[in-house]
């Protein structure tokens, strides 16, 4: 099957490519602005919404394997930011300002407003599970870390942390595994992001 | 029964074909297995992302401040002058316009910004005596290579095996324009193992660019070799080298 033609602004992001990530600023930014701008937005706010919104297609789609592109990506960008826009201004009790663009909320749903829906949701269960992460212990987050960089052997790992053998990180690993992911749990309420 | 463990293996790929089956037409019955299931899919996606993501974030802040900057100073310009004053408003313009074309150039950031970004320091100590190595990490992060340079010193005394260590006092060094300490530092990676030698051949280069040797930089970054974690940076900053800054 070949490949979407915008799959290098996904794979940009993906590696840093700065030329690229550019191009990505320079053909859609302009638009975003404008069209904050007309709906009671400031060019910080844009240019905030844009990052925003970029790092959320990156949550949801670099290093993953699950999903199949449907949309170009100038449209699930511009999509992102208006519906991150719109949460914004509600949480500031600003609806009554969204001129232009409100009555596209509640417009039928485009593949587009789902895969936007889809890239907050995993961005927010990423800042969830970053900020529940904090809540674990030292040594919790070091062994996570430390297992997942795969830079060290497992007995390294054991000296360093002050463990008995590889059987006692495995063990600590599903320890620390369990409690972020009851923490996840205990935290997390979709649509929120605080 | 915590199913920590089989998720893990399972997303591995380490069960075999009959045990993948079973945990398969469980995850279709038991929801809540399902939901740990795509939380710890999350969890090791945080895992393996944080650090690229975090150096993303950066690098876009770099970028979005030229792009909305000069998007946002270019919409003060715009606005229509009166008939009366167009003469003033023109030369006015006209000044905005110079001063947006001086501020753009002074405003991208140099080839050895868009290059060096650096990953966090985290020190495997972090306490020892009286100084609290968190602080050092904090100091690094922030940019205040002065103070982490001064503490990682004291570190590397310390502790002579954290060879990492060694490698982030010489990131200090090369920030702080202490291009020929910092030099002695990387250099002195040539016998180290992959990682740390891969790592040390980059900023070796990034030295160079630094302190404006581009000559040496561009023979620092022919030896790094296809294997390394920075082969497809150190091209990009060969070519852009080529196109000059």
């Amino acid at each position: 099957m070949s490949q979407h033609p915008d799959q290098q602004y996904f794979d940009a992001l993906s590696n840093g490519d700065q030329r690229l990530i550019r191009e990505i600023y320079s053909k859609f930014s302009k638009g975003i602005l404008h069209w904050v701008l007309q709906n009671n937005g400031e060019a910080e706010d844009a240019q905030d919404l844009f990052q925003d919104a970029l790092m959320a297609i990156y949550d949801r789609y670099c290093g993953r394997s699950d999903f199949q592109l449907t949309s170009s990506f100038g449209a699930l960008l511009m999509t992102i930011c208006q519906r991150k826009w719109f949460d914004r201004l509600s949480k500031k009790k600003r609806e009554a300002n969204v001129r232009n663009a409100e009555s596209a909320r509640y417009e039928e749903e485009t593949p587009e407003w789902e895969a936007a829906e889809e890239a907050i949701l995993h961005q927010q269960r990423q800042e969830c599970l970053s900020r529940v992460f904090t809540l674990l212990s030292d040594q919790c987050q070091k062994l996570l870390t430390m297992i997942t960089a795969g830079e060290l052997s497992v007995e390294s790992i054991a000296s360093t942390l002050g463990l008995a053998n590889a059987n006692a990180v495995y063990q600590s690993k599903h320890r620390c595994t369990a409690r972020w992911r009851q923490l996840f749990h205990e935290h997390f309420k979709e649509g929120s992001n605080g | 029964m915590d199913n920590t463990e089989r998720i893990d293996r399972y997303l591995n790929g380490e069960m075999d074909t009959a045990e993948k089956q079973q945990f398969e037409q469980e995850l279709a019955d038991d929801a809540q297995l399902a939901k740990d299931l795509a939380v710890q899919r999350d969890m090791a996606h945080f895992l393996q992302h944080q650090t690229q993501k975090s150096a993303l974030q950066k690098q876009l802040q770099g970028i979005g401040g030229e792009y909305f900057k000069i998007q946002q100073a270019s919409g003060k310009i715009i606005p229509m002058p009166r008939r009366r004053l167009i003469g003033i408003a023109s030369a006015v313009a006209a000044a905005a316009v110079i001063l947006l074309l001086l501020w753009q150039f002074w405003s991208v950031p140099s080839l050895f910004d868009e290059f060096a970004q650096h990953p966090p320091l985290a020190l495997s100590e972090k306490s020892g005596g009286a100084t609290n190595w968190a602080e050092t990490e904090v100091a690094f992060q922030s940019g205040d290579y002065a103070k982490a340079e001064t503490q990682l010193v004291q570190y590397t005394d310390q502790f002579p095996n954290d060879r990492q260590a060694r490698l982030y006092l010489g990131i200090c060094k090369m920030e702080l324009d202490k291009s020929a300490e910092a030099r002695l530092i990387f250099q002195d990676f040539a016998g180290a193992e992959a990682s740390l030698k891969d790592f040390a051949d980059w900023y070796l280069a990034l030295n160079e660019l630094k302190s404006g040797n581009d000559a040496a930089c561009r023979t620092a970054l022919q030896t790094i070799e296809p294997a390394s974690s920075f082969f497809d940076r150190a091209q990009l900053l060969l070519t852009r080298l080529e196109w000059g800054k």
